[in-house]
């Protein structure tokens, strides 16, 4: 049998460095077989898969040492269309994969990169959304989803591209358990039909049985084992031990096996349970003190309307409560609104008596993604913000194992370093309660077992700890108290409708059409500075706004702004600027004539995009003036950005909200953290992007210099109409005037 | 293990050409959507702040020291991305950006482009050789200085020559210090390794 993929002698050395990752990793992967890769944190194991599908180095700017070679050509020498109609990839973060608006778009854009007739590209996107279970949904928009269904999309997108190797990278890493079984559950009739796959999880359980391969490596990147599952965990169990590597479970000592979601949560109710010699038993409520004595923390029917159920806990202090529940149940809106990050909580929280405030500095918060929180330099100020002596910090960076990356910004640090500095931070600081969302995730079983020993002392010192966590073993070993929120709410939730093509005529003309229409009549109006000519363009741009079919939200947005600067303008040239200061508004003419003058050009502009929207103009711009597809395509992902980096920029602030950043300026404070929080901002932006790349790199963006257009914009006859009845009715507008 | 061993000494970079290692290709382009989508963050936020201040002689002397901070949003791209067409790229973006979110329309798109050609002309003038801090502090220069006349240009109060001058002095430092703060940042990422370009 000819190998799909041969690997051998593979290093890699990233750029701004001489250190090589992997020390002569080696593989051969065949049809319809299955690897599994396993090694601790940090021993390259992403590195090895990346360079397996050929993200390194081709978007990925690292070199690679020994050979990589897919159907007999060196990868670094493999075109896109080469790699991307052989090997599939599915990364371990799912935000980080969505390039498109809809599960549909999501799924259809490789094979548009592809060139695919449509009537394929559609096919094969049914096929595949079919295949994951989300065919009936296709218009939901990605984000609404949770994030187990978002790795299923991943996977669609993958298998839509018909690869004869999958490439997994911690495809499971963020989704539940009941997520994770699903997603794996997908794989062993594809694997029966003939597809090779490549994985790399922490948690190998779910798919263990269809491996026919392990290869381990120790942290070195060195390979300590390889061959089948039974021969790897069977006689190398001590050197894996060693090295900090997670076992499968049938191997590990556990006190019983791991309880399941659907044991643990009910659909219709939040469960409380309590651990009483080492057994779970439901409890009617979560109190932690007699009833009568005052509790040093206490929520009563705390929750986020839409978000998260209502909770309610009376606690003494030294608890550690796992919060469970599958993805969108609420376990991080509840978290968040505790620390303040989250709006809109209803009910109530107090700390010794009194409500906790947004930013309260009794509340130690660690976020999902850690790198929203920091708010130092470098890692070694990171711990000592609060106030922690040399030695204390000194401590906590052995602890952690991030002395050698003391004077590193805390953004530079691995996903699983920054999540222990994430965790260190909260020492100190006479922290209450402190609500840790996903602490664990992303490490090997030997940070882990590490972090847990830590957190076991933030109990120690009196803190209530509240911990979101998909790891229900880690759960039932070390809690004291889960809170599980109810099963469904994702389930639940109806998909969403089609788009409906917009029939008024706006909605059917092609997207540039109107910008060419209001080019004479807003020379008009700059020309002339009539009020009365100006507010029958007003009035005019008015209406067709209202009969443009667009959202009523933005129809009445539109014609508000419109009346209200004109307004607002008229006034403050009469009235309020001293004729002693600038008089470039005054230029323009009286008070009327300035501010209808803005308020037609305004209108003009609004109306010209109101029945469109950016994506339509940028794909107008491609097919009909020749706008580079891949220029469009960046234009698109920054509509994307600017949604998701205005979350990441709030998240940011409030963060530093609550570490007392700027509360010693009063009210300069939010300015102070605005500012603070421009640089992260900038880092965690370019993270993103690099992210966004690689999955568009997985998905043939740029093998050809055009892709295949689902929608067109034709030019009709009613277009060019349109331009020159408007222009006709200006003309003589200018002749009569 | 011969074999094995010379494959060990075989370094392997992509062979891809042209696109892949311009600013169009993946990495680059969505490294400079990114910076111009924060970007945006830092024009929008300037925009009210710059239009309230430039009433008074005082005023225009404030509004130019935030000059620099102006810059960052266009040089940022350039400093990270070290790719000819990086700034214009980022330019082109935000003003997209702007035409959809503020009531400035299309017309701000060239505004944008026109702020991003000003910090890669001197670039394009080294012919894209020089990436570096001195070529980059003469790309603040060249920003600062004509956006100090531009500025000049479009308040209605006269000016003394004295202080004329050092009003688009103040803009030139000012964006002196924001060229020390995208290579600051810069800096910060190449040495994390986000966002390094492929430079070999």
């Amino acid at each position: 049998m000819t190998a799909l993929l041969t690997i051998r002698g593979l290093g890699v050395r990233y750029p701004g460095t001489e250190r090589w990752v992997l020390d002569a990793a080696a593989l051969d992967q065949y049809a319809g077989r299955v690897t599994a890769v396993i090694g601790p944190s940090g021993c390259g194991k992403t590195s090895l898969v990346r360079t397996a599908c050929g993200l390194i180095p081709h978007c990925i700017p690292a070199d690679y040492r020994g050979s990589v070679v897919l159907d007999g050509a060196e990868m670094a020498d493999a075109e896109v269309m080469q790699i991307a109609t052989r090997i599939g990839f599915v990364g371990q973060n799912p935000d980080a994969a969505i390039v498109a608006r809809s599960l549909h778009d999501e799924v259809c854009f490789p094979l548009q990169n592809l060139c695919l007739p449509p009537e394929e590209v559609e096919a094969r996107a049914a096929e595949a959304l079919g295949m994951v279970g989300l065919g009936d949904r296709p218009w939901d928009d990605p984000w609404v989803l949770s994030g187990g269904q978002r790795q299923r999309l991943a996977l669609a997108v993958a298998l839509a591209m018909k690869p004869a190797l999958l490439v997994l990278d911690e495809p499971t890493s963020t989704i539940d358990p009941d997520g994770r079984e699903d997603f794996y559950r997908l794989l062993p009739p594809l694997i029966e039909q003939g597809m090779g796959v490549l994985v790399i999880d922490h948690d190998l359980d779910p798919i263990l049985p269809a491996v026919d391969r392990v290869i381990a490596l120790d942290e070195d990147g060195r390979t300590i084992a390889a061959g089948s599952p039974d021969e790897v965990y069977g006689s190398h169990r001590a050197e894996l031990d060693a090295a900090g590597i997670w076992l499968p479970r049938a191997l590990r000592p556990t006190v019983a096996d791991p309880p399941t979601l659907t044991e643990l949560c009910r659909r219709d109710a939040v469960r409380y349970l309590a651990k009483t010699d080492g057994r779970w038993h439901d409890i009617d409520g979560l109190a932690t003190v007699e009833p009568g004595e005052a509790a040093r923390c206490e929520l009563t029917d705390f929750g986020v309307p839409g978000r998260s159920p209502a909770v309610s806990a009376r606690l003494g202090g030294g608890e550690l409560i796992a919060l469970i529940g599958e993805n969108g149940a609420g376990k991080t809106s509840l978290l968040g609104a505790l620390a303040g990050v989250v709006r809109g909580s209803v009910g109530t929280a107090t700390i010794d008596g009194t409500p906790v405030r947004t930013g309260d500095p009794r509340v130690g918060y660690v976020f999902q993604n850690p790198e929203h929180q920091f708010v130092t330099s470098s890692v070694e100020a990171e711990l000592a913000f609060d106030g922690l002596q040399t030695a204390q910090v000194d401590r906590l960076l052995d602890q952690f194992h991030l002395t050698e990356f003391r004077t590193q910004h805390p953004l530079t640090l691995s996903g699983g370093q920054s999540r222990r500095l994430s965790v260190a931070t909260m020492v100190g600081a006479g922290k209450r309660l402190i609500a840790l969302d996903e602490p664990t995730y992303g490490q090997d079983w030997a940070n882990t077992r590490e972090l847990m020993d830590f957190i076991h002392e933030l109990r120690a010192e009196g803190a209530s700890v509240l911990m979101a966590t998909h790891d229900l073993e880690l759960a039932a070993e070390h809690a004291t108290h889960i809170i599980a929120l109810p099963l469904g709410a994702e389930r639940d939730r109806p998909p969403a409708p089609p788009p409906q093509p917009n029939r008024s005529l706006l909605g059917s003309l092609n997207p540039f059409t109107m910008l060419a229409a209001i080019l004479l009549p807003a020379a008009f109006v700059i020309a002339h500075r009539d009020v009365t000519a100006n507010l029958i363009i007003m009035a005019l741009a008015s209406l067709a706004i209202a009969g443009s079919r667009s959202s009523l939200r933005r129809i009445a947005g539109s014609i508000t702004a419109v009346w209200l600067i004109a307004a607002i303008l008229t006034w403050a040239v009469s009235t309020a600027i001293n004729p002693d200061v600038y008089t470039g508004i005054r230029d323009i003419g009286g008070p009327g004539q300035a501010g209808t003058t803005i308020g037609a050009l305004l209108a003009l502009v609004l109306v010209s995009g109101i029945a469109t929207d950016p994506e339509a103009i940028l794909r107008a711009a491609t097919a009909r003036l020749h706008l580079p597809y891949r220029l469009a395509s960046a234009g698109t992902a920054a509509l994307a950005f600017l949604t998701r980096f205005r979350v990441d920029f709030r998240l940011l602030r409030t963060a530093r909200a609550l570490r007392g950043v700027g509360r010693r300026w009063g009210p300069l404070g939010p300015a102070i953290r605005w500012a603070g929080s421009i640089v992260p901002l900038l880092i965690i932006a370019v993270q993103h992007g690099e992210r966004v790349a690689l999955s568009m790199d997985s998905r043939a963006f740029g093998a050809f210099d055009h892709r295949t257009e689902l929608v067109r914009d034709p030019w009709r006859v009613r277009d060019t109409a349109v331009i020159l009845v408007v222009w006709a009715a200006t003309i003589v507008a200018w002749v009569l005037w | 293990m011969s074999g094995d061993a010379t494959n060990q000494d075989t370094i392997h970079q992509s062979t891809r050409k042209g696109l892949a290692n311009s600013v169009l290709g993946t990495r680059n382009l969505m490294i400079t959507a990114a910076l111009a989508v924060v970007g945006s963050i830092i024009v929008v936020a300037l925009s009210y702040i710059s239009a309230t201040m430039l009433l008074t002689p005082r005023g225009l002397f404030i509004a130019c020291s935030f000059m620099g901070a102006w810059l960052i949003p266009y040089l940022l791209p350039a400093v990270v991305v070290r790719k000819p067409g990086a700034a214009i790229i980022a330019g082109l973006i935000m003003g997209i950006i702007a035409a959809f979110t503020t009531p400035s329309g299309p017309a701000t798109i060239i505004g944008n482009v026109l702020g991003a050609a000003f910090v890669e002309l001197p670039l394009a003038v080294l012919l894209y050789r020089v990436w570096t801090w001195w070529s980059f502090a003469i790309s603040g220069c060249v920003f600062g200085c004509i956006n100090g006349l531009l500025y000049l240009g479009m308040v209605q109060f006269t000016t003394s020559t004295g202080v004329s001058v050092g009003i688009v002095g103040v803009s030139i430092v000012s964006c002196l210090a924001g060229v020390a703060v995208c290579l600051f940042i810069g800096s910060l990422l190449a040495r994390a390794g986000v966002g390094s370009a492929r430079r070999r």
